[in-house]
């Protein structure tokens, strides 16, 4: 989608995309309602609260906001490469596709959490604290 | 019409998400590092409820199955990489939009990231369609079709385990 904005000429040239059309389906408004609906649940149960930070990061690697952003960055990125490859994340995979019973669902559930498991282990080491 | 289904299904799955405290970085981790297994009992819970009910509306003719195909080697792979860059974010790429709007303001670099690793996967596409995508690729099969077994067979079973699965973990306090 957002590539419609800066690379437009890749839209339509490039192979993923002409399979995966970049249009406002019902998907994207699925994502834009997440976000209208997790915005109504944390305002009207006042669990709203700015932060740049989670907790548990904060414990290990102190309150540093730019370690904590590059860190969120790289791994967004290395997480979206691996979805579009597997073809969808916990939701989409985990949530929908076992719902499903799909093979698809079964494999990549299983290296999501296995590579999950072994990432945390090397940011946050052996111990459970 | 389809539009609004997915507006209106967004919103109720972003609250329950909030809800359910599954957008939070902390929850997310803690699960990787079995500590804190709430986004397990999440998924394990819509699992259990959703399996049966998707396959009643089938079986009644209500609704077709969504099944994607499966890749082996992309699956494998893709799920492998995913994972590594899920224990560095501590984001799912469809919530992080969710964690923003609880405030979480580094779900905004996260998203920035995952934009960066879209258009680099659309650009190594042509790439890992003859490699990666045709390593054991078996189209879209389900476990019941493989196993060649009614579904409810399945499910029952399936049933049984995560059931287990959500004793034992209660059973530990996580």
């Amino acid at each position: 989608m957002a590539e419609r904005l800066y690379a437009p000429e890749a839209v339509t040239t490039l192979a993923y995309y002409l399979k995966e059309k970049p249009i406002i389906d019902w998907q994207f408004l699925f994502v834009c309602g997440i976000g209208i609906g997790a915005l109504l649940g944390a305002v009207l149960f006042r669990d709203f609260r700015i932060r740049a930070v989670p907790d548990m990061w904060r414990e290990r690697f102190g309150g540093g906001v730019w370690l904590r952003a590059l860190s969120a960055f790289c791994g967004g990125a290395v997480a979206m490469f691996g979805a579009r490859l597997a073809d969808g994340c916990p939701s989409g995979h985990g949530l929908s596709g076992l719902s499903q019973l799909a093979m698809s669902g079964f494999v990549s559930a299983a290296g999501f959490f296995l590579g999950g498991i072994v990432m945390a282990r090397l940011v946050y080491g052996r111990g459970t604290k | 019409m389809t539009l609004a289904y997915g507006l209106v299904t967004g919103v109720l799955f972003g609250f329950l998400l909030q809800r359910g405290h599954v957008l939070r970085y902390d929850k997310q981790l803690g699960a990787l590092r079995l500590v804190d297994m709430t986004i397990v009992k999440f998924m394990l819970a819509h699992i259990m409820v959703a399996m049966v009910g998707i396959y009643l509306l089938h079986d009644l003719g209500l609704v077709k199955l969504s099944l994607k195909a499966t890749a082996l080697g992309a699956n494998a792979i893709g799920g492998l990489l995913f994972g590594l860059g899920w224990g560095l974010v501590g984001y799912c790429p469809g919530t992080s939009v969710g964690a923003v709007a609880e405030g979480r303001l580094d779900a905004v670099f996260a998203i920035a990231g995952m934009l960066v690793g879209a258009a680099v996967f659309a650009r190594a596409y042509d790439a890992l369609l003859p490699t990666v995508y045709a390593w054991g690729n078996y189209g879209k099969i389900s476990l019941p079709g493989l196993l060649g077994v009614n579904h409810w067979i399945v499910i029952v079973v399936l049933l049984a385990c995560y059931a287990g699965i959500l004793r034992f973990l209660e059973r530990k306090g996580l």
